[in-house]
């Protein structure tokens, strides 16, 4: 039985015009985001290359030199960009505090905010800022090198006040400065990087990876209306008292309607994943790399489906209950406020809800990070088995206490 | 105008305050999310495209909530009132309550020592965020679905923030760009929309 | 099995007020009225028996069943509520079908019984039809067609002709009557012709309390030798309002033709007539 009630569920979702929109703008965000991603990394890098691209870097003097430096362009501007509950707020410096700042600053250099003031902009001089990609080459080269004694302690003290007077959620938090830092690869490193792309991630994974990247900031969204207008589907056709007047339990009712949702959803992410694919895996066979053909499916199924469970899980939750629209606010507030706190764009997973990893291999940092991937989306799956329990009891309460909980209990009116 | 009081009364006894006070609780916790001390131009534009901008969706968006239920449509449109009388009155009172509501903001932000032009701000931002609302407000007036009205009106701000090259002149998020021309294109979008909303729903059915 | 529905003490709460109070009633085969005005508490009753409201206090068992075991109550009766309806993107086929597996029927089962309901409530030529463009009469059958496809024993229905033209709700009336050969079928309405033309057994309730239980012809008696018809001046019919019960006015130019019920004859002219149900349940409301 629950078989066929599944099924009836996904005629319907096929029926709805939530659904349809969804795809629609599921699959033109992805297509125009994936379409100029590149080939180039196929190419295995060479000795004597003037550039081999950049990861991410643990070392801690790469860590102090360009911290330093975004607090002395900050300082600068005398305006942080923070995200305390994940959304942006911009925080203005007193005199005071600014005097504060500078005296971080002089420690941790030796030099004077003045000093280093004038080094700043010499150095932004010498660049041309026309394209978002010259202002970015002038921002990564720009380092502030550090006083000669001062050790990796004394610095991360020094941030600690930092983000005491500029509050939660800068970029001086040690979550942050620690998973942000790019230096230049040498042609060994960039070698060992190919090789794990090739191995490891055998191409189409790691492409995968930048699918789900993008995937997931759309995903984060939209499942929030198909799961409400599902939930309000009952009152607005009025069916709710037949329903409820029927033998099938709550269970079958919520879970039929929660799969047969959740897989329509996962349907034209799939679909698009593998037609992506193809492509990267032929071309990468001509390079003598065997792709992981699966990648498609078993990707996006561990970076997304936590995602959309989740998503989808809450939506029926706050709608069953509230039997209102407020899940699409309480949600999309989320859904932004994730995306906006995210300003590592690779790695950094926590307990974000949208995990980022935007770009293609950085198969070492992945392999490292794999685990607190694990731990993000195992976390949401049990949150989503949650919000399904709480589902079903609150639907069957319904059942039997009128129409709604929330607010106002409907009576029986004769 | 009694009458029409009186039926945008219900309106809002019924279908409405939730999103007033959806509305209130917005503002009331902005403390958390922005910060209105000394905002240059391009941050108090931040303030108002990217935050402010939710309430125009929260607001216009749910006006045609009531006609969802097919009966009270045909037993509205059966009457002699026509369908406009109904719908202008809420529009107004969606329009003043966001005026306000940016008014607000911007008193904040120029309390908290703003530098920038506060009447260019305003002008732009109540377009903006008008033009925004109507989008919902098309949307689920096209399909009769409040749901729907919100989805398409929160891509759009989604498909903003990703870019918005192919939105022209009625792309969101110019002022924090330095573009404060665009004000008369959000502004007759707006007209456009909530016109034509208006007019499908007088004339879809009948 | 013994078809039976047995409520003893029934009362239901909403917050302070009160729905029903104490209510008693034994329900047997064959249909039953229950005869009310609105708000007399019919729905929550309905809704009690259906297991889609707890019950404040007191026993109710349906064919020796208490209605706490909801699930087994709930594959014993079929309800059609007072506004049903169904996702309007559905046609008449796939509701009902929809429906069955609510019920727990198995796909032989719904492969037989859907056109066979269908045929019986008469939308099997309409069957394509999707229910928002349905009217009001196909919206009933096909709502009496889901209350019965699982073949309950006990069938519910609320305020089933509300909204129905005369000819439609003939038709339903007889349907339910062929429907109540060997069930219980639990009708609820403020429309006193309903219950006149199919019940044999009624209750009516009024602020959420019994005050008749019994046979059509039991209710009647209660009326028996009190029913007058007269015929007055048109300007007199004012006073006569005022000063006794009246249940039926036929002006024609001067003169008015009045129904009073009334303990004794109410003035020479009147004359006893035989009275109908209309006429027993006035005099029931208002003797309360």
């Amino acid at each position: 039985m629950f078989g066929v009630l599944f099924l009836k569920e996904c005629k319907q979702v096929l029926k709805s015009l939530v659904y349809y929109i969804y795809v629609v703008v599921f699959v033109l965000f992805i297509t125009s985001q994936m379409s100029s991603e590149g080939f180039e990394k196929l190419q295995k890098p060479q000795p004597g290359q003037s550039y081999y691209g950049e990861r991410a870097t643990k070392d801690e003097k790469p860590i102090m030199e360009q911290t330093l430096a975004g607090l002395v362009q900050d300082v600068y501007h005398g305006s942080f960009a923070t995200y305390p509950l994940g959304f942006y707020k911009g925080v203005t410096l007193t005199d005071s505090e600014k005097e504060q700042m500078e005296e971080i600053l002089e420690r941790c250099t030796g030099k004077s905010f003045e000093t280093l003031e004038k080094e700043m902009l010499l150095h932004f001089e010498q660049y041309e800022q026309r394209t978002t990609e010259e202002a970015m080459a002038a921002r990564s080269s720009y380092k502030v090198p550090v006083k000669e004694d001062l050790t990796y302690e004394e610095f991360q003290a020094a941030m600690q006040e930092v983000c005491k007077i500029v509050g939660k959620g800068s970029s001086y938090e040690k979550s942050r400065y620690e998973n942000q830092v790019y230096v230049p690869m040498t042609y060994e490193q960039a070698k060992e990087e190919f090789d794990a792309l090739c191995t490891q991630d055998r191409f189409t994974r790691a492409y995968m990876r930048m699918f789900c990247d993008y995937a997931g900031i759309v995903l984060a969204i939209l499942p929030i209306f198909i799961g409400v207008s599902r939930a309000l589907r009952d009152k607005r056709a009025k069916v709710q008292q037949v329903i409820f007047s029927k033998p099938v339990s709550g269970v079958r009712i919520i879970l039929s309607r929660y799969f047969a949702n959740l897989v329509m959803i996962m349907i034209p992410v799939i679909v698009t994943a593998f037609l992506l694919q193809q492509p990267y895996y032929y071309k990468a066979q001509t390079y003598g790399i065997q792709g992981d053909i699966f990648a498609f499916f078993t990707v996006p199924c561990l970076w997304l489906l936590p995602e959309i469970m989740i998503v989808l899980a809450l939506s029926f939750l706050i709608t069953e209950f509230t039997d209102s629209i407020l899940a699409v606010f309480i949600q999309v507030m989320w859904g932004i406020g994730s995306l906006f706190s995210g300003n590592v764009l690779v790695g950094d997973f926590g307990l974000k809800l949208i995990t980022r990893w935007n770009t293609l291999g950085q198969s070492g940092l992945y392999a490292s990070l794999e685990k607190s991937l694990l731990l993000n989306k195992g976390y949401y799956i049990l949150l989503t088995l949650v919000c399904i329990l709480l589902t079903v009891l609150v639907y069957e309460r319904k059942r039997k206490k009128g129409e709604t909980i929330y607010g106002k209990i409907r009576k029986a009116d004769n | 105008m009694e009458k029409y009081g009186k039926l945008t009364i219900s309106f809002v006894k019924r279908q409405y305050y939730p999103h007033l006070l959806l509305t209130l609780l917005f503002v009331a916790v902005s403390g958390g999310f922005v910060s209105f001390k000394g905002l240059e131009s391009v941050q108090a534009a931040k303030v108002m495209e990217m935050y402010v901008a939710f309430t125009g969706i929260l607001l216009f968006t749910p006006l045609f909530m009531p006609e969802q239920d097919k009966e009270i449509w045909n037993l509205e449109r059966s009457k002699k009132t026509s369908m406009w009388k109904v719908y202008l009155p809420r529009l107004l009172l969606a329009l003043i309550v966001c005026i306000a509501v940016i008014s607000l903001f911007l008193g904040l932000m120029v309390k908290g020592g703003g530098m920038f032009d506060a009447a260019r701000l305003f002008r732009g931002a109540c377009c903006e965020i008008f033009f925004l609302g109507s989008i919902g407000f098309f949307a689920s007036a096209v399909t009769n679905q409040v749901v729907i009205g919100y989805m398409v009106a929160v891509i759009y701000f989604a498909v903003n923030i990703g870019g918005g090259k192919r939105m022209w002149n009625f792309a969101l998020f110019k002022m924090m760009k330095g573009d404060y021309g665009t004000w008369i294109f959000w502004l007759l979008g707006a007209a456009a929309l909530f016109v034509s909303g208006i007019v499908v729903r007088e004339k879809v059915g009948s | 099995m013994d078809v039976s529905i047995e409520i003893h003490g029934l009362t239901k709460n909403y917050g302070k007020k009160q729905a029903l109070s104490g209510v008693d009633l034994e329900i047997r085969q064959g249909m039953f009225g229950l005869l009310g005005p609105n708000g007399a508490g019919k729905t929550t009753l309905m809704k009690v028996l259906t297991t889609l409201l707890t019950k404040t206090d007191g026993e109710v068992k349906i064919c020796g069943i208490p209605v706490e075991n909801s699930r087994q109550i709930r594959n014993m009766t079929g309800y059609l509520p007072q506004d049903f309806s169904m996702y309007g993107n559905m046609n008449a086929y796939e509701a009902l079908d929809y429906l069955a597996v609510l019920s727990g029927m198995s796909k032989a089962q719904r492969k037989a019984k859907v056109p066979e309901m269908l045929e019986k409530v008469n939308l099997l030529e309409k069957r394509r039809t999707k229910v928002r463009s349905m009217s009001g009469g196909m919206k009933r059958r096909l709502g009496i067609a889901q209350a019965i496809i699982h073949d309950p024993k006990v069938i519910i229905v609320d305020e089933p002709t509300a909204g129905l033209d005369p000819e439609e709700r003939v038709r339903f009336r007889n349907l339910l009557c062929e429907i109540a050969k060997d069930r219980i079928v639990l009708l609820s309405t403020h429309i006193v012709g309903d219950i006149e033309a199919t019940c044999e057994n009624i209750a009516v309730l009024n602020k959420g309390q019994i005050c008749f239980n019994g046979k059509v012809t039991e209710l009647l008696s209660l009326v028996e030798g009190k029913v007058y018809s007269a015929e007055i001046a048109a300007v007199e019919l004012e006073k006569v309002k005022q000063k006794y019960m009246v249940t039926g006015i036929l002006t024609t130019g001067s003169t008015a033709n009045v129904k009073i019920i009334a303990d004794s004859q109410p003035f020479p002219e009147a004359k006893q007539v035989q009275p109908d149900v209309e006429d027993a349940y006035m005099y029931l409301m208002h003797n309360k």
